[in-house]
């Protein structure tokens, strides 16, 4: 759990975009097919099988059939959520003070980082393909002077909006110090 | 009563015996699993009717599988 300052307020939460779980839905969708696919396969006689195996097959499917498949799209909802788990609470929580980055692998291990603005050197927003372009998402560096390192936002939704809130939120907090 | 091939040779299953310990490991496990989930989504997710409309689906569908894989097991 993040814990916030006194006073501190969210501006706005940056997740990745969702077209980087889409791979990972056609794969479940086609995975949710396959046993159809494969059993349709094995009893219309395209693959040259056993009599034996071919009997098999049909006592199978005839008694265990919905058993069977329940029991298998069950297994790829829990797989998708663990995988949807994993997308939606990598994120990037913009206060009016500092970026939170919370960096989730898998469901034991998870990296939360904190910058405040003074540390905020440069950003720049890295739009690569046709992809990316269309659906407005990209990469946000940021050069931070503490961490001595750049701070990567990967395929975060409109990076572009992003950006100017940082940057806006920085400057008025300059401004504020310097006051 | 039907029983699968003595591939282990140890023992043999029934086809029904089997059915049911696989939907007990399911049960188990997705028992497991949501709770770590819920977990992570109750104390990392943020909050927001989003979220909490997600695990109602979650929840909804996954109870829903479990009792159909119940109900054409009997």
């Amino acid at each position: 759990m993040i814990q916030f300052e006194n006073g501190e307020k969210i501006v706005k939460i940056v997740r990745r975009h969702y077209f980087v779980i889409m791979p990972m839905v056609f794969l479940m969708v086609l995975l949710a097919l396959a046993p159809m696919i494969v059993i349709n396969l094995l009893s219309s006689g395209f693959l040259p099988l056993d009599e034996g195996i071919k009997n098999m097959v049909e006592v199978l499917v005839s008694k265990w059939k919905v058993f069977g498949y329940s029991l298998w799209l069950l297994l790829l909802w829990i797989l998708f959520f663990i995988e949807w788990t994993d997308y939606y609470l990598d994120l990037w929580v913009i206060t009016d003070r500092r970026i939170v980055d919370v960096d989730q692998r898998g469901f034991f291990h998870r990296e939360v980082t904190s910058f405040k603005f003074e540390q905020i050197q440069d950003i720049t927003v890295e739009t690569k393909g046709l992809v990316e372009t269309f659906f407005k998402f990209g990469t946000l560096h940021i050069q931070t002077a503490g961490h001595n390192r750049e701070i990567v936002i990967r395929d975060a939704h409109l990076p572009e909006d992003a950006r100017t809130l940082i940057l806006q939120l920085s400057e008025k907090l300059k401004s504020i110090s310097i006051q | 009563m039907q029983t699968l091939p003595d591939i282990f040779g140890w023992f043999t299953f029934s086809g029904e015996a089997l059915a049911d310990l696989l939907f007990f490991v399911m049960a188990a496990f997705t028992a497991g699993v949501s709770l770590v989930l819920f977990f992570h989504w109750r104390r990392y997710g943020m909050g927001g009717s989003k979220l909490a409309f997600t695990e109602l689906i979650y929840l909804v569908v996954a109870v829903a599988l479990l009792a159909t894989a119940f109900f054409a097991l009997n």
